[in-house]
């Protein structure tokens, strides 16, 4: 029987840590790997030191020092499962050390709701550390038979838990509390008795309100708020989210319940009661499951993260399976157009938009990483850099996001600011993942050949602008001519230019700019420019001679006549049909889309 | 002493003697940092910590008074211990130190080019408050004002914005190098200005609808019963061309004296129209000046390399509160071809420091910025060659023996500033700076934060974060009445 048992806790144990395995590696990956760009975690002595001199620094630094692997989003999601199944496991035993053989399924109480906040970004790792390692100490403590001994080591560990793991010391406290209240109450061998009782719960509470006011008038400059709490949880320091507190308070409450269940049914509980809890809970768990992830922010996510590595092909291909909905993830698909040299004959393929081309600047709110992208690779530094160090510097929890970090540095490279550069390739150098390509980047200090000789940064180099003037964030166009104006060369800066003109159908900026397709070295016109300029064609009474040299190829022509022949014959009324035949086409944007788009 | 002093560089010459042969003995001064070669010093200062730019294997370094003497060594870096130093120091008031470097490099020993430090008995004012802040461009996270003791290492945080709700907080200005009067402004919706009169904190909301913005930048009356304050309307553009970065203008900025008794803010008409930009104003010593720039109105940003800033004078009755109704200039703009900003009068009336840019009125992000000191009995101009860099150098504070003036200077990269403190001696002859020493060399290398505003002042000021996140809090600041013609005391 005892083993029968023990292999249906396996089970249930391997099926709670494969199902979280699978949900973070296979459903919600994107999240993890975003956490890791949006810290930066050093292994320094002076980093642990200064995590050490604050209250939950400890757990804040385990769960920076986990999340550094989230680069890789198999080992994220088995770190979190592992910490979610830590939580779960030490849950269990809690109960079952107050009330011998638990209802299993109400341990996963608070694991699953650690697992809801983070699928949040705003919530850290750390918390589901601290909660977890915060409920083993609350198992251990009841596991100790001997009430003074028990109630020593309890007072002993407040202001341990309260310093390394933050405000799950709270947890601690109240779940302690519960606990020697129910064993006082079961008549438990391990009891307290009614003296020690009357003054050990008041004497936690007082201990519990009491540190956090201690360290905050002598130790910590801090608000009165993260005094209690730490900023081990929540990235914004000013608020105490409420699905916080109820996922802290699930243990507590896990306990009462399970109390609740074993007073109403001594012995073994009635089947039909085990079935509807566990019907409730699975109810409430499939129904956060389907409200709590956001799923369209996952798949912003993946575009950034692709973006991120510079996986320009995968962005094309996911783009041809999912199309990209959210504005970052229409940039990253812009931005892979433009690096694989697809943008001046596949962009009317994906539905585009002049939004899609820059993402609008805010001082409120966080700059997103992802907006200084097209800036960056277009060669307008200055601005890329700007957008890095906003983005760095409205970073709720004022952490310093590794990718803006790696790509300041690799701004001020490219402008030459070498000191600078140094400064921030210092950092680089004490992280784990980015050491070998911080002490890359290092060969490059001072050393302008070199960096005209790098692949990407040369280039860049080369693309920066030559004339100074102030940034006009409504008008792209000015700075893409005067990149143009700097480089001739810059053809992502022309295939903006030329596909802005396009998609607000106009076609005088689209004729005068495209003298200088014969700058970039196309074997032969873009299909875009050919398609565009076939439609031009069509709106004037006799070709002027500087377009007649340039040449239509025979299929754009054939298709245009049997594009005008099918709008002609009822086409125009019927944009789902026009959509399927010649949804791809510049034809098909400026009748049925370039409108509203305008 | 000497003896003892020889008999230690004959035992390590000894001991480098026997590990290598011989000890080359360089022409050139070692490569420390900061910049620490032949600089004056207060005799009051923490010890000049230095760290070895080229990788060194050891490092002794030898700091020879003219009665004492100290010796350090290290890996690549040194840290003086602090009641050594202060010994050192305290032998003799004024002394020349000299530093003799060894450093074992490659195997090889290596003796540089000694160098010294002069001590002046002319003492710094011992603590300098200045914001530390990231240098970024228009959004901020954390802020802090710190107060660091200069004998020491000690630093006190006096305000952070983690427990005002984030607010952006200006830097903190002294009168009379006071620590007892002092002020800063702290933005957001419970923010205001903070005005310390002996210790007593007011949150004092220094605009009225009859004004273009809150008060900006300010000074306090030597009485420290007035304020003068410009009010701009700030604009910031961004660069695109180069390592260029911001360019911040006024699109609006007049002048206003607040009465901080009365909260009366008075004005005249000449200091608050449109056709003219006003800003950077200070009362003279005397506390009957008002000095300020000034530049007339331009399109911008358009003519923004047009936009040049004078000194200008105005008078100022204490009695009556008055503003006098004219200005004179004492620096034309055009006819010097520069844009000032930042004025500074010495606590003995007899200077006025300021920064000097091409155009504009935000020097810190202009390299070409450098200081200029006005003696105000001679109108002679110094351009302080010994004092300026290649970098911006600009937000200057006197000490209040007007020997010493500390200043930010973003030199060694453009964008991070760290305050550097010179000496002008008797004679007015500027020395060349030095920078605010650090307990541990790296600090200036690795830290994200630049100093904003570095301030001197005679003591500590009575008051710490917690008491401005009390004052911060609470729900409203005091409200201030604005008039423009002569106003009339209110008891």
């Amino acid at each position: 029987m005892k083993e029968k048992r023990h292999n249906a806790s396996m089970l249930i144990t391997g099926a709670f840590f494969t199902a979280l395995l699978l949900y973070w590696g296979l459903v919600y990956p994107e999240h993890l790997v975003q956490k890791e760009q949006m810290q930066l975690f050093l292994l320094s002595p002076t980093y642990l030191k200064e995590h050490l001199i604050i209250q939950g620094g400890l757990v804040r630094y385990l769960g920076e020092f986990l999340t550094q692997f989230f680069l890789y989003k198999w080992v994220a999601a088995a770190i979190v499962s592992g910490i979610l199944l830590s939580l779960f496991t030490a849950t269990n035993r809690v109960l079952r050390k107050l009330f011998g053989k638990p209802h299993t399924l109400l341990a996963v109480i608070p694991a699953v709701g650690y697992h809801f906040l983070l699928l949040d970004d705003y919530y850290y790792l750390a918390g589901a550390l601290a909660l977890s390692l915060t409920t083993w100490a609350v198992s251990e403590i009841i596991g100790i038979r001997e009430p003074k001994r028990r109630l020593k080591t309890t007072l002993l560990t407040i202001p341990f838990i309260y310093w390394m793991l933050g405000g799950t010391y709270l947890v601690f406290i109240l779940s302690v509390s519960l606990a020697e209240w129910i064993l006082f109450f079961k008549d438990d061998s391990r009891k307290m008795n009614k003296q020690q009782i009357v003054w050990a719960i008041p004497t936690l509470l007082i201990v519990g309100g009491i540190i956090p006011l201690i360290a905050r008038n002598y130790v910590i400059l801090d608000t009165l708020l993260q005094s209690y709490l730490s900023h081990s949880y929540y990235k914004f320091s000013f608020i105490l989210p409420s699905p916080l507190i109820w996922v802290f308070l699930a243990l507590p409450l896990v306990i009462l319940l399970q109390w609740a269940f074993q007073s109403f049914y001594p012995g073994k509980s009635h089947p039909v009661f085990r079935y509807a809890v566990t019907t409730v809970l699975l109810i409430t768990i499939g129904f956060g499951l389907y409200y709590v992830p956001d799923f369209k922010e996952e798949k912003e996510m993946k575009y950034d993260n692709l973006v991120c590595r510079q996986q320009w092909e995968q962005i094309v291909e996911l783009a041809r399976q999912e199309p990209p909905v959210g504005e970052q993830g229409k940039l990253a698909l812009t931005l892979a157009l433009g690096q694989t040299g697809r943008l001046n004959s596949q962009l009317f393929q994906f539905n585009p938009g002049l939004h899609d081309f820059f993402i609008a600047y805010q001082v409120q709110g966080m700059a997103p990483l992802m907006a200084q992208e097209p800036y960056f690779y277009l060669g307008l530094t200055n601005f890329s850099q700007m957008l890095c160090i906003e983005t760095i510097e409205s970073t709720p929890d004022a952490a310093h996001p590794v990718r803006a970090m790696k790509r300041y540095a690799e701004n001020c490279l490219i402008n030459g600011q070498y000191d600078v550069a140094a400064r921030y390739l210092r950092y680089l150098r004490q992280t784990l993942f980015y050491r070998n390509w911080a002490n890359h980047a290092m060969q490059y200090l001072h050393n302008d050949d070199k960096i005209l000789s790098h692949p990407l940064w040369g280039k860049l180099k080369t693309y920066r602008v030559k004339d100074d003037f102030y940034f006009q964030f409504d008008q792209p166009e000015t700075m893409l001519v005067a990149l143009l104006r700097s480089n001739l060369k810059n053809q992502m800066a022309y295939e903006f230019l030329i596909s802005r003109s396009l998609l607000q159908m106009d076609f005088d900026e689209f004729l005068k700019y495209l003298p200088l397709a014969s700058q970039m070295n196309y074997s032969e016109l873009p299909l875009t420019y050919q398609e565009a300029l076939a439609y031009v064609e069509t709106l004037l009474p006799e070709i002027p001679e500087n377009l007649a040299h340039y040449s239509i190829s025979e299929p754009v022509r054939s298709r245009l006549t049997a594009y005008a022949q099918t709008f002609r014959q009822g086409g125009h009324k019927e944009p789902q049909l026009m959509q399927k035949l010649y949804g791809d086409t510049y034809w098909y944007y400026v009748h049925f889309r370039g409108n509203d788009e305008n | 002493m000497r003896i003892h002093i020889l008999i230690y560089l004959f035992g390590v010459l000894f001991y480098a003697c026997n590990e290598t042969g011989y000890v080359t003995i360089s022409h050139a001064y070692p490569p420390i940092y900061p910049d620490y070669i032949d600089v004056t010093i207060p005799a009051n200062i923490a010890p000049l910590n230095f760290l070895m730019r080229d990788s060194v294997e050891k490092l002794l370094v030898t700091i020879e008074g003219e009665k004492e003497s100290i010796r350090v060594k290290g890996k690549n870096k040194v840290q003086v211990p602090l009641k050594k130093w202060k010994a050192l120091l305290a032998s003799r008031p004024e002394q020349t130190l000299t530093v003799t470097v060894l450093v074992k490099k490659k195997g090889e020993w290596i003796q540089y080019k000694p160098f010294n430090w002069h001590v002046t008995p002319d003492s710094i004012d011992p603590f300098l408050s200045y914001r530390l802040i990231e240098p970024g461009y228009e959004v901020w996270n954390s802020i802090q004002l710190v107060e660091r003791h200069l004998e020491t290492f000690d630093e006190r945080v006096l305000a952070d914005n983690n427990l005002t709700g984030g607010s952006c907080m200006n830097c903190h200005i002294y009168g009379n190098q006071d620590a007892a009067l002092s002020m800063f402004h702290i933005r957001g919706e419970h923010g205001g200005t903070i005005v310390n009169r002996n210790g007593k904190l007011e949150k004092i909301n220094t605009r009225t609808k009859d004004m273009i913005s809150n008060a900006v930048y300010g000074n306090f009356h030597p009485t420290g019963r007035y304020g003068v304050f410009s009010t701009n309307v700030v604009i910031p553009e961004l660069h695109t061309y180069g390592s260029k970065r911001l360019e911040v203008y006024d699109s609006a900025a007049d002048l206003v004296v607040l009465n901080f008794d009365t909260r009366e803010v008075i004005s005249q008409p000449f200091l608050s129209d449109s056709t003219s930009y006003e800003s950077f104003p200070v009362f003279s010593a005397c506390g009957k000046w008002i000095y300020y720039c000034s530049a007339g109105y331009v399109p911008l940003p358009d003519s923004i390399r047009s936009l040049k800033y004078h000194i200008c004078r105005t008078s100022f009755d204490p009695k009556n509160g008055t503003i006098g109704a004219s200005a004179d200039t004492l620096w034309n703009a055009r006819e010097m071809n520069g844009s000032v900003s930042h004025l500074k009068t010495s606590p003995n009336g007899k200077y006025l420091l300021y920064t000097v840019a091409d155009y504009g009125t935000f020097p810190i992000w202009h390299r070409e910025a450098d200081l200029q000191l006005m003696d105000l009995e001679t109108g002679e101009m110094d351009k302080l060659e010994a004092v300026n860099d290649t970098c911006s150098d600009s937000y200057h504070s006197w000490s209040s023996n007007s020997r010493w003036f500390v200043f930010a200077s973003k030199r060694d990269d453009g964008i991070y500033g760290k305050p550097y403190f010179a000496y002008l001696d008797s004679t007015g002859k500027a020395h060349k700076p030095f920078a605010l020493p650090q307990l541990d060399q790296e600090y200036y290398d690795n830290t994200l934060k630049s100093f904003n505003i570095p301030e001197l002042s005679k003591g500590q000021v009575p008051y710490d974060a917690r008491d401005i996140e009390q004052i911060y809090w609470k729900p409203e600041a005091l409200p201030v009445r604005y008039t423009e013609s002569e106003p009339k005391l209110v008891e």
